[in-house]
């Protein structure tokens, strides 16, 4: 590429540049181009979603954990089970705490010190999914009405961003409780003592699994331009040049769990509705590929 | 409390672990280690990786079986001027972090360290992963900086106890030290003290020692000979690791 | 059909509104917007001078700050300035004030259910009254669908928020309204028999819902946006009015 923009600069008077610097001083027109085209720069359709991998069990000190890539975004998300006492006006009800980081190891984009704006509204969109859908019954997480209960730390390590954080972090929360694995508590004046037998056996019985109600996963998307070109699952550079967003949240029956729109550009239901349309075959493909690794 | 974060109950603690009566836990009783396939100079096998965080300048994954570990470099660029003087060096800014769900117990909020198996290892991983990184974002260095831990473990027909680090041994006769290599956290549990070492292979440099705890002179100088031929090991993988990651460049191109 | 507020007689019903502009006087504009019980005071302060971190060279930096009830904010705060923040930057000609800063700064006074709404609809007045300069009028209404009957509750109070199955909130902007004088004359599509124009500025839907149900929603809150828009231009009209007077006199 760099060969022929040096050939082509000798050849003609006119100013030139490469693609790459094109690119950064004109994103939005650069993007124009492969859009009018029907295609993106890296070469995806503009429905089209990146590769997803979905691991579980990738940490062994964490009760569930999950590890999801969505193209270069990489989430591992890890749960731990602890003991607390429970809230006064809910005595048998657990603790389901889900939070994201988005530290400076994944972009340069995020500073050091306290968790961002944006790492606080995806923990915050995480934490409304999960208890407004009632993905799990907090009453699971009793141990002993009044005195404990089971807290579960959801933590999700952002290590490589590049876009659409929201469904990579979901998609590792789902994925890491249905991972999860606590071992039965016996509680004996105000104690709380666990086996610490390992037993990886499948089936066995001194640990159990979370009860999931549904598992909600989502599928996000930009508008772009004047035009309100809907692009899938934007990456770092789509999400930069965005007009606003669409994520769709959506359970294995089909029913809607969250829809959120933000952003400049005014939406026409139509679009919303493409948007649930192509959200309900992406979820399809989510679960199938969460389950094939199971 | 902390009102950037979701909120959860104000104090939780890991749940107490009980061994039922007869459960033989490891013990260095003999001279086998808690993970029986290694002999006690034998390092973990290591996967090393680089470029799988791509809005950094460089980066690298490093992985010791249960220890987790990736790296960031981003830069160089322009430093804040402090105190408005003007430097001809540059500063290099590390950051090391535990994700919360990486030890045993919920580490409050304090590099990601994604899973951590033994406190000396995870160190010398830090060390081995971040040159790598640095090489990986094409950040001229005198040569790679390989780390490698040991930890001296009383062995013998009575053990020492967990707590042994402060209490004195005086049956001196029927315990002897032995050096274990890369050491993991069950091990580390009876350890009398530990190094962590930094060595640049190809200039044959040490560049960091940390021994902390308490051995004969000449456990530590043996236990430094044997980091640093450990560390010549993993300076192959590491530049396995940098050669791989310029053959696929190529392939890129 | 009688709802658990028995103010009301229609599940289409909205709560009395009430507002009231320039109520602070060191802010360069301010206004309270009122849905029933539920009370946000807004304040505008700028376009003033701007940290040198936060500044545009081609635009104003908008900052919202929102202030819980009670306590210090946390993470729904923060959403809630995110959200708000998004919907009213585009609104705002921003590159007619590079290099300054405007800061809006929401306070729930009083908490009755709708508090996103609400603070959506004390920012615009309040922008409005600092005179910076507006692309569009924005509207917003929550509505829930309730889990036992399944209705579309309007502008619900708390303690139907608690019964709901789901919670949807819509802001409008009002480039519908202007195009076509009569809301009557809303072109309708055909087949979908929605009014093609209904374009979504802002919208978020928690709960469990189905695709047809989310739809119905914004059409019954696109139709009461209606409503609420009409009051702010009444509300605008009304204090340009008494200034004028003000003026004369």
């Amino acid at each position: 590429m760099a060969s022929s923009t040096t050939a082509s600069l000798a050849a003609s008077p006119a100013f030139t540049f490469s693609a790459s610097t094109f690119q950064k001083l004109h994103p939005t027109e650069y993007f124009r181009k492969f859009v009018s085209q029907g295609v993106r720069p890296d070469g995806r359709l503009l429905n089209s979603f990146r590769p997803t991998t979905v691991h579980q069990g990738v940490i062994t000190t964490a009760n569930g954990s999950a590890m999801v890539r969505i193209g270069g975004t990489t989430v591992v998300c890890g749960v731990k089970a602890e003991v607390a006492e429970p809230k006064l006006d809910a005595p048998d009800q657990g603790y389901l705490v889900p939070n994201v980081d988005l530290s400076p190891i994944c972009s340069s984009a995020f500073r050091p010190g306290p968790p961002s704006e944006q790492a606080q509204v995806v923990s915050d969109q995480i934490n409304r999914v999960l208890k407004e859908s009632n993905v799990l019954d907090l009453k699971d997480l009793c141990i002993e009405e009044g005195k404990a209960v089971w807290s579960l730390w959801v933590d999700v390590v952002c290590v490589s961003y590049d876009g659409n954080i929201y469904d990579a972090s979901l998609t590792a929360v789902m994925a890491a409780l249905a991972n999860v694995r606590i071992r039965k508590p016996t509680y004996e004046e105000g104690v709380v003592k666990v086996s610490g037998v390992d037993n990886t056996d499948e089936d066995d019985n001194s640990s159990f699994k979370l009860k999931l109600a549904r598992t909600p996963l989502s599928a996000s998307f930009v508008l772009f331009d004047t035009s309100l070109t809907l692009l899938a699952d934007p990456n770092f550079a789509e999400e930069a040049i965005s007009e606003g967003q669409i994520s769709i949240t959506i359970d294995e029956q089909g029913k809607l769990c969250a829809v959120s729109k933000v952003g400049a550009a005014t939406t026409s239901l139509t679009s919303m509705r493409q948007c649930v349309d192509r959200a309900r075959e992406r979820s399809q493909e989510l679960r199938a590929i969460m389950n094939q690794h199971q | 409390m902390d009102r950037k974060r979701v909120p959860g109950p104000e104090l939780s603690v890991a749940p107490l672990v009980e061994y039922p009566v007869g459960y033989k836990r490891w013990t260095p009783l003999e001279e086998k280690r808690h993970d029986l396939k290694r002999q006690t100079e034998d390092m973990r096998p290591i996967y090393l990786k680089t470029g799988l965080i791509n809005q950094a300048n460089g980066s690298a994954y490093i992985e010791l079986e249960k220890t987790k570990l990736a790296c960031g470099v981003y830069g160089p660029r322009p430093a804040k001027k402090l105190g408005g003087i003007l430097s001809t060096k540059g500063t290099l800014n590390c950051e090391i972090k535990f994700a919360t769900f990486s030890c045993a117990k919920r580490r409050s909020n304090v590099r990601v360290l994604l899973e951590s198996d033994g406190f000396g290892s995870c160190l010398a991983a830090a060390i081995t992963a971040a040159s790598v990184a640095l090489a990986h974002a094409g950040i001229e260095m005198l040569d790679l900086v390989a780390g490698c831990s040991a930890s001296y473990i009383q062995i013998g027909p009575n053990p020492a106890s967990i707590s042994s680090r402060t209490s004195s041994s005086k049956a001196r006769g029927s315990i002897s030290t032995q050096i274990f290599m890369d050491a993991d956290l069950e091990e580390e549990k009876y350890e009398q003290g530990a190094i962590v070492l930094a060595y640049m292979p190809s200039l044959n440099e040490i560049t960091h020692v940390l021994q902390s705890g308490k051995a004969e002179g000449s456990t530590i100088s043996k236990s430094v000979e044997y980091c640093v031929e450990a560390c010549n090991k993993i300076y192959a993988v590491m530049h396995h690791a940098l050669l791989e990651s310029i053959n696929e460049n190529k392939e890129a191109l | 059909m009688s709802r658990l507020d028995r103010t009301r007689t229609s599940p289409h019903q909205l709560r009395p509104f009430f507002s009231s502009q320039n109520l602070l006087n060191r802010a360069d504009g301010s206004a309270q917007f009122d849905f029933g019980g539920s009370s946000v005071i807004c304040s505008v302060v700028g376009p003033a001078e701007v940290k040198i971190r936060d500044e545009k060279l081609d635009r104003a930096t908008i900052e919202i700050v929102a202030r819980p009830l009670v306590g210090l904010p946390g993470v729904k705060d923060k959403t809630l300035e995110r959200n708000i923040r998004e919907t009213l930057e585009p609104l705002i000609l921003s590159g007619l004030h590079p290099r300054t800063g405007i800061q809006i700064v929401v306070q729930t006074m009083k908490e009755d259910g709708c508090i996103l709404s609400t603070a959506f609809n004390a920012a615009i007045l309040a922008l409005l009254d600092a005179g910076i300069p507006l692309k569009s009028i924005l509207a917003s209404v929550t509505c829930i669908i309730d889990s036992r009957t399944n209705q579309i509750l309007l502008d619900p109070t708390i303690e139907e928020t608690t019964h709901a199955k789901s919670t949807h909130v819509f802001v409008f902007d009002n480039k519908v309204s202007i195009s076509s004088i009569n809301p009557e004359d809303v072109a309708m599509d055909e087949d979908s028999k929605e009014p093609s124009h209904t374009g979504i500025l802002f919208s978020d839907s928690t709960g469990l819902f189905t695709e047809d149900e989310f739809f119905e929603c914004a059409n019954a809150c696109f139709k009461a946006a209606q409503a609420v828009h009409g009051f702010i231009r009444t509300a605008v009209s009304k204090k340009l009015e008494k200034e004028y007077q003000q003026t004369r006199a």
